[in-house]
């Protein structure tokens, strides 16, 4: 013990000289003297000689001293994955690692039963998220090395990293626990609300590239510090230390001469590192975490984009995320969009009464809706909302109708999507067909005053929330047939279905749903004309109505005038050339 | 036949008895007193006469009757009364003269073959052959006749016909044949032998003119020689003078044929003659006159080869020609309006191609789709959508974007200058090196004045330079036109010929080019002009940049553009398809970068407007798919549903689209929902402030970002009499990048382009009249015009807007009223399947009724295959039957020629034995 306090006294100094060195602006001294200290405290470190003494007794100065050192350089460390070159942040997020392996054995093994050294990766983990210059080689490095590889490792982030997120929401506004859509409301403290801002990305981005989650316990099986089951770790320490191997075997309270009972103590002292539980238990607690961070719009669809995917199979309790779910949903615009996949997995899978849903589905049908990104994904929830036949045919005649009022304003794309959809609603539902057809005879028995013919008002109420009460059965789709007339021939001839005996086979929604102008366009300038186009055969004589006199104003005004009076502006009255 | 009774051998005795060969009456039974007495000759001929009629009568054993089990009246069966046994016997004739002809003359090389007429023709009676020989041989001889016909012509000797002389006067021949000595007399050695001619010609001569001596006559013969030798120098000179005047007269001639206007187009070979006769006429110099002729003769000789002239169509009449015309633009008009409904122009029967599509839909599937796909992939014709288009691209997109802008301004620059290099070698492959250094100077010397960060389709390239370049061409002298120019493959080329041209006459510059070239002069000229047209629309996109833009000037060359079009329609074709795909790659890359910088302006340049323009002039705007038009209104709609609208020029930018695009549709009348979106959130957004305070207070459905546009927010316009028009030079200019874009920014302006908003509205509410849907279209245009506080416009514009609501208005309640229910799905019910027997009326057993045509042209030609074979096989039989029997027979005469031959000899050897025999007998009893 006094040889290694010696020699510690004697690198003393240089580890102080190289500390300083840490603090060198150039990133290169900064490299080496991070490698040298590395390779300084690593024969330390696998010795056990920087633990915290257990007993005052072993207090030694110069321990303390070296010890010190070691704490200033991890802290430095972990301040290094905040800088700004990436060549600094890499090496160190590997030195800190390898620090929390080496440091870590050398627990486990001293105490015999597993230990993480999770002080030390809670600061990496707080180093990591709570970072201002989180980039991509760092993300890359860490997810693709570390975070997607090791179950150990994920285990621990996840728990600090709700532990952290959870620490900092509290103390920003402690009593302030509602989710995302409160984020208006803070406005007051900056800097938390950057800190919180960066929690919230870093966090994300991490948790977003999250691959390897474990489906099943005995996937579990890659670990950056040794394999925790007790057989292993009794393999390994029996070969080294026969009192730890009683140890352990003690403290388990089995008898170390019945192996079959160990193996099944064992079994049900699983440490939770090896549980599945406890891994989907950090999971859904980190995402809850994050989901109370106030959050950019972007990373909120994002959220919403992955959820049905990759949050609600791995959480322990999916209905936790109903509230935000609910919240999300009714926000409106594309949130709602895509929150409602998610509600639908909640919905389907696990059994989440929603009430009124229809009636929220047919209020997402609103002005933006052919227009914005996600209208695919939403629609092919839309066809598989409405594919049971069961609906009542007044909820299927509002969908139809306010589907149809909706083509009237949708970019070809659009359109293209509604009339599949509509056909196939009218097929599976044929009392709706009188939307398209109706005869006189019926009309006039219905309307039992026969002088009916033509309904001078829609009777369909477009702003009537509760499509129960729409009144759409008594309309007709004169939309569809203005549609017939669409400029985009393969619109018109789409949209001439209608008029077609009803004898096809539903459409399959997937055909149409992913067109935008870009790629119509290219299918309509990708074919080539068998013959040669038709050309005009009125020649014209100018490009635009233009007065030939320019010297005279007065003369431009009454010849503008002659040209209007002679027709000859007509189509172009509003411009002057 | 007399009597049905009896035996046969009864019934032909009866029937000799009647007819008097045998029995009482008949010849031998006659007396032959009785011979003697009454007609004599009547005898042996007329009983082989009537023993001949009674064997050509039917005979009831040849006769053979079907018997029909059910009689049907009126119906006529084939085949129930026959005669096989004389149809046997017709069939072993014509066999025998066939069959056996043939099998006889097998194995046998060579023989003679008898090619006189009918020898082969058993159907030939001999009499017949006979006389068909005859008549032959006499017209054989008849067509002999002009050619060697040594009876009918005269024959000549010396000009003198042969008929005139008199043969036997010749001293030679003597009749006296009773006196021939053989020996010739002496008379017959002078006058035949050699030279006995001559001897006898002198004589004749001297008989005829007797006093004339020899020099007289050689006199006399040198005289006339002289005489002909004279008139033919005379002929001769007659000749070379009417050839000098023709000669002299050939330009007048020439004029005569190439007439300009006729439309007799000269022939080549004619042409070249002409030519090179003026050239040499232009000279004057004679050195090479005999080259000069060879070439004469050669033309002479090429013009003797050449093809005749046709005669040409005679010149119409004014009536007649305005006629054709408005024929002929019916006609385009028929194929326009077939077009629009989306219907093949050329097929005239409209009932024949409905039965071909219906046709084709029973024929397919129940899954048949009523969009004919060309191939599995294209869905519904719509393309293959995003899902193949990767995501991965955008990515790329954007990721050029993003390191565009680290790159910096410089980058930008470069990179425009190889879209140009890009841009011209697509042009052009021949100059694409002449671009390279032309580009490369620009480099150098000349600052991009365009926005720099895209490659527009315009030119951006050497603009400024150019431009200089005009602008000092404009500044020099006016000096005359050149009347003939090369035709332009290049921008470059084409801006060189026209550096000393005003623009005034541009136009005829081009008009110069397009007759110098036209296409129906030469073959490379269609090449030449299709090389032309990029050139032409180059220039003018090119020249639209321009401030002013020179609108006379695109107003002039348009005509000609039109006329380039129709006269290379595929080469327009893909370069104005070419131009709208850089268009939409341009937008969509824009689009993507939007998120990341705050751009221009995104709605089309100026000349990106001029050519959607210029497009949707040269090609018709009503069909129902056009290959061009089509992607061109899907790229406006596209420009209108995506581009923002930020503040006044685009505005202006949008109104001109929308007013493009409502042009477009004047006839056709199809419905873009873009257009009137635009127009609505521009509605939306030149309210006066304070007209709506939230995005839910809004009517209609059309999108709406949520936040207004300050820019376009009207502050206050009570002060503001009157709207103008919409400056398009304003717009232009600072379209251009020479304009303060603060021109928009004002009330006036905000103004004007409300009442145009609201002028296009109801354009386009006229226009969508008859549409069902019309009331939900227009609806909230006026309800947003409702909520307009009218107080805030001076009155006359008040008056106006309200008018414009009023029209809205009414129309809708016009189209309210008009339109009913929808009844789309009157179609004839589908009929159940019957099992109850189809029931023929005036039903005919001979007829077929078989549904299915095909069927019963199956069984038809089953049944006539199965007939064939028969018949085949039974004349096959009859064949072999024929030949068994013909060897039988050749066998049987060969074995009773034997067996005769061998009796003979078998009669002489008994014979000579029994001789023999007797002779022994004799001998041995000792008689000898």
């Amino acid at each position: 013990m006094k040889d290694k306090c010696n020699l510690a006294d004697r690198n003393d100094t240089k580890f102080s000289t190289l500390l300083e060195s840490l603090e060198n602006k150039s990133p290169d001294v900064i490299y080496d003297a991070m490698y040298a200290l590395y390779r300084a405290f690593v024969p330390l470190l696998s010795m056990g000689e920087l633990q915290k003494p257990k007993k005052i007794v072993d207090q030694n100065a110069a321990v303390m001293c070296l010890r010190d050192s070691y704490i200033h350089y991890v802290n430095k460390l972990c301040l290094f994955l905040n800088h700004e070159e990436p060549g600094l942040q890499v090496p160190s997020l590997n030195i800190l690692l390898d620090l929390l392996k080496i440091e870590s054995i050398y627990l486990t093994t001293s105490s015999g039963a597993y230990y993480f050294s999770n002080n030390h990766f809670y600061r990496i983990v707080e180093g990591l998220i709570d970072n201002e210059n989180f980039n991509e080689h760092l993300q890359t490095e860490f997810i693709d090395k570390y975070w997607n590889k090791y179950d150990d490792l994920r285990f621990y982030f996840l728990k600090n990293a709700a532990k952290i997120i959870n620490l900092a929401t509290n103390s920003g506004k402690p009593k302030d626990r509602s989710g995302p859509i409160s984020k208006k409301k803070r406005t007051n403290e900056r800097l938390d609300d950057n800190k919180l801002n960066n929690l919230m990305e870093n966090t994300f981005s991490i948790l977003e590239n999250l691959r390897s989650m474990p489906t099943d316990a005995s996937e579990i099986k890659d670990f950056w510090i040794g394999h925790p089951t007790p057989e292993i770790v009794n393999k390994q320490t029996s070969g080294n230390n026969e009192e730890e191997f009683k140890d352990i075997s003690d403290e388990d309270g089995g008898h170390d001469m019945n192996d079959k009972k160990s193996h099944t103590k064992s079994q049900d002292k699983i440490p939770p590192i090896l549980q599945l539980s406890s891994h989907r238990r950090v999971f859904s607690d980190c995402w809850l975490a994050l989901l109370k961070l106030p959050m950019k719009q972007e990373s909120y669809k994002k959220i919403l984009l992955i959820m049905h995917k990759k949050i609600i199979p791995h959480m322990l309790q999916p209905t936790m995320l109903m509230d935000y779910l609910t919240e999300s949903y009714n926000a409106g615009g594309a949130i709602s969009l895509l929150a409602l996949n998610g509600l639908f997995t909640l919905i389907h899978e696990h059994n989440l009464d929603y009430p009124d849903f229809y009636k929220k589905l047919y209020n997402l049908f609103d002005r933006n809706l052919m227009h914005v990104k996600y209208r695919s994904r939403f629609f092919r929830l839309v066809d598989l909302f409405l594919s049971s036949t069961h609906l009542p045919v007044q909820l299927v005649a509002s969908f139809i109708k306010r589907m149809s009022r909706l083509s009237l304003t949708s970019p070809p794309h659009g359109i293209v999507i509604l009339i599949p959809l509509i056909y196939n609603l009218i097929r599976r539902h044929p009392s709706c067909m009188v939307l398209i057809h109706r005869p006189y005879e019926i009309k006039s028995r219905t309307e039992d005053g026969g002088h009916i013919n033509n309904i001078s008002e829609d009777p369909y109420v477009f702003d009537e929330p509760d499509p129960m009460n729409s009144n759409a059965i008594a309309s007709s789709l004169w939309e569809l047939k203005t549609l017939q007339n669409h400029y985009l021939p393969n619109v018109a001839t789409l949209a001439k279905i209608f008029q077609d005996k009803f004898n096809k086979p539903s459409y399959n929604l997937e055909d149409f749903l992913d067109h935008t102008y870009a790629t119509l366009f290219e299918a309509e300038t990708s074919k080539k004309p068998k013959k040669t186009p038709a050309l005009a055969f009125e020649k014209p004589n100018f490009v635009f109505p233009v007065c030939e006199n320019i010297n005279n104003t007065e003369q431009i005004d009454a010849e503008y005038q002659e040209l209007r009076n002679a027709n000859i502006m007509k189509g172009w009255e509003i411009f002057r050339f | 036949m007399a009597k049905s009774g009896g035996s046969a051998l009864k019934r032909l005795k009866s029937t000799l008895k009647e007819a008097k060969v045998i029995g009482h009456g008949s010849r031998s039974s006659m007396s032959k007193k009785q011979k003697r007495k009454g007609k004599p000759k009547d005898d042996k001929n007329d009983t082989k006469d009537k023993l001949e009629f009674l064997k050509n009568q039917i005979n009831p054993f040849e006769l053979r009757v079907t018997k029909t089990k059910h009689n049907v009246l009126g119906r006529k069966v084939k085949g129930i009364q026959g005669r096989p046994g004389l149809k046997r016997q017709i069939g072993i004739e014509k066999r025998k003269q066939t069959l056996l002809v043939e099998m006889e003359s097998r194995n046998k090389v060579g023989g003679l073959i008898d090619r006189r007429f009918g020898e082969n023709d058993p159907t030939l009676s001999l009499e017949e052959k006979m006389l068909e020989r005859f008549a032959r041989e006499k017209k054989q001889r008849h067509s002999k006749s002009s050619l060697f016909n040594l009876e009918d012509d005269d024959l000549t000797h010396y000009g003198q016909s042969l008929t005139l002389i008199d043969d036997f006067d010749e001293p030679d021949l003597s009749l006296n044949e009773e006196v021939d000595t053989g020996i010739i007399d002496q008379d017959t050695v002078d006058k035949g032998h050699f030279g006995g001619f001559e001897e006898d010609e002198q004589n004749n001569d001297e008989s005829e003119h007797k006093k004339k001596s020899k020099t007289e006559v050689m006199k006399e013969v040198i005289a006339k020689s002289k005489m002909h030798k004279y008139e033919r120098q005379l002929v001769k000179e007659e000749d070379e003078r009417v050839c000098n005047e023709l000669d002299n007269d050939l330009d007048e001639i020439r004029n005569l044929i190439s007439l300009p206007k006729s439309g007799v187009v000269p022939l080549p070979t004619q042409e070249a003659a002409f030519r090179n006769k003026s050239v040499s006429n232009g000279s004057a110099s004679k050195k090479d006159i005999s080259d000069k002729d060879d070439a004469y003769d050669r033309h002479v000789r090429e013009l003797a080869l050449d093809r005749r002239t046709r005669p040409t169509d005679r010149i119409k009449s004014e009536e007649e020609i305005a006629l054709e015309e408005k024929e002929k633009l019916e006609r385009l008009e028929i194929a326009r309006k077939r077009r629009m409904e989306g219907l093949d122009p050329e097929s005239d029967d409209d009932s024949v191609k409905r039965k071909k599509q219906k046709r084709t839909s029973m024929a397919d599937d129940p899954d048949y789709d009523h969009i004919s796909d060309d191939d599995d992939n294209n869905h519904y014709n719509l393309g293959k959508g995003i899902s193949l288009r990767d995501d991965a691209a955008i990515e790329q997109a954007q990721d050029e974007d993003t390191s565009d802008d680290e790159d910096g301004d410089e980058d930008d620059e470069d990179e425009n200058d190889d879209d140009i290099d890009d841009y011209y070698s697509d042009l052009d492959l021949e100059a694409s090196d002449d671009n390279q250094i032309l580009s490369d100077d620009n480099n150098d010397t000349s600052i991009p004045i365009t926005e720099s960060d895209h490659d527009t389709i315009d030119l951006p390239t050497n603009s400024k330079n150019l431009a200089v370049k005009h602008g000092i061409t404009k500044t020099k002298d006016k000096c005359e036109l050149a009347y003939t120019f090369p035709c332009p493959t290049t921008l470059a080329e084409f801006l060189k010929i026209l550096q000393d041209v005003e623009d005034e006459e541009v136009h005829v510059v081009v008009h110069r080019i397009r007759v110098l070239h036209h296409i129906k002069l030469s073959v490379e000229n269609r090449v030449k002009l299709e090389k032309f047209f990029p050139v032409l629309m180059d220039y003018v996109l090119h020249r639209v940049q321009e401030n002013p833009v020179p609108i006379l000037l695109i107003n002039k060359l348009v005509g000609h553009i039109f006329d380039l079009v129709q006269q290379v329609p595929e080469s327009a074709t893909d370069y104005f398809v070419s131009k709208i795909v850089t268009m939409e790659n341009n937008l969509t890359k824009r689009l993507f970068s939007s998120g990341l910088k705050k751009s221009k302006s995104m709605f089309p340049t100026i000349s990106e407007f001029i050519l959607l323009r210029i497009l949707s002039q040269v090609f018709p705007t009503s069909d129902f798919h056009h290959p061009v038009v089509t992607p061109a209104q899907l790229l406006m709609a596209q420009y209108l549903a995506q581009c923002p609208l930020s503040n006044g020029l685009d505005l202006v930018s949008g109104l001109l689209l929308c007013n493009l695009m409502h042009e477009c549709q004047i006839l056709s009348k199809r419905i873009i929902p873009e257009a009137l979106n635009f127009l609505f959130i521009a509605l939306v957004y030149l309210a006066p402030q304070g007209t709506f305070n939230s995005m839910e207070s809004i009517p209609g459905i059309f999108p709406l970002s949520s936040k207004f546009v300050p820019t376009l927010q009207i502050k206050d316009t009570t002060f503001v009499d009157d709207a103008n028009p919409l400056d398009f030079s304003q717009f232009s200019s600072v379209m251009n990048g020479n304009g303060n874009i603060n021109v928009f920014d004002n009330d006036l302006f905000r103004l004007s382009a409300l009442m145009a908003t609201l002028h296009l509205v109801e354009n386009f509410a006229k226009m969508y009249n008859c549409t069902p849907a019309s009331s939900e279209l227009f609806e909230p245009a006026s309800k947003i015009i409702d909520t307009y506080p009218l107080d805030k416009f001076s009155s006359t514009i008040k008056i106006k807007i309200a008018s414009i609501r009023e029209t809205l208005e009414r129309l809708q309640k016009f189209s309210k009223k008009s339109r009913k229910p929808l009844e789309l799905q009157h179609h004839r019910p589908i009929p159940l399947p019957t099992y109850i027997p189809k029931f023929q009326e005036n039903f005919s057993i001979d007829k077929h009724y078989d549904t299915d045509r095909e069927q019963a042209k199956l069984n038809k030609l089953k049944a006539q295959y199965k007939k064939e074979r028969k018949g085949a096989i039974r004349e096959l039989r009859k064949d072999s039957k024929c030949i068994a029997h013909h060897n039988i027979r050749k066998v049987k005469e060969k074995d009773t020629l034997y067996k005769k031959r061998i009796n003979s000899i078998m009669g002489i050897l008994e014979s000579e034995q029994g001789e023999k025999k007797a002779y022994e007998k004799a001998k041995k009893y000792g008689k000898i």
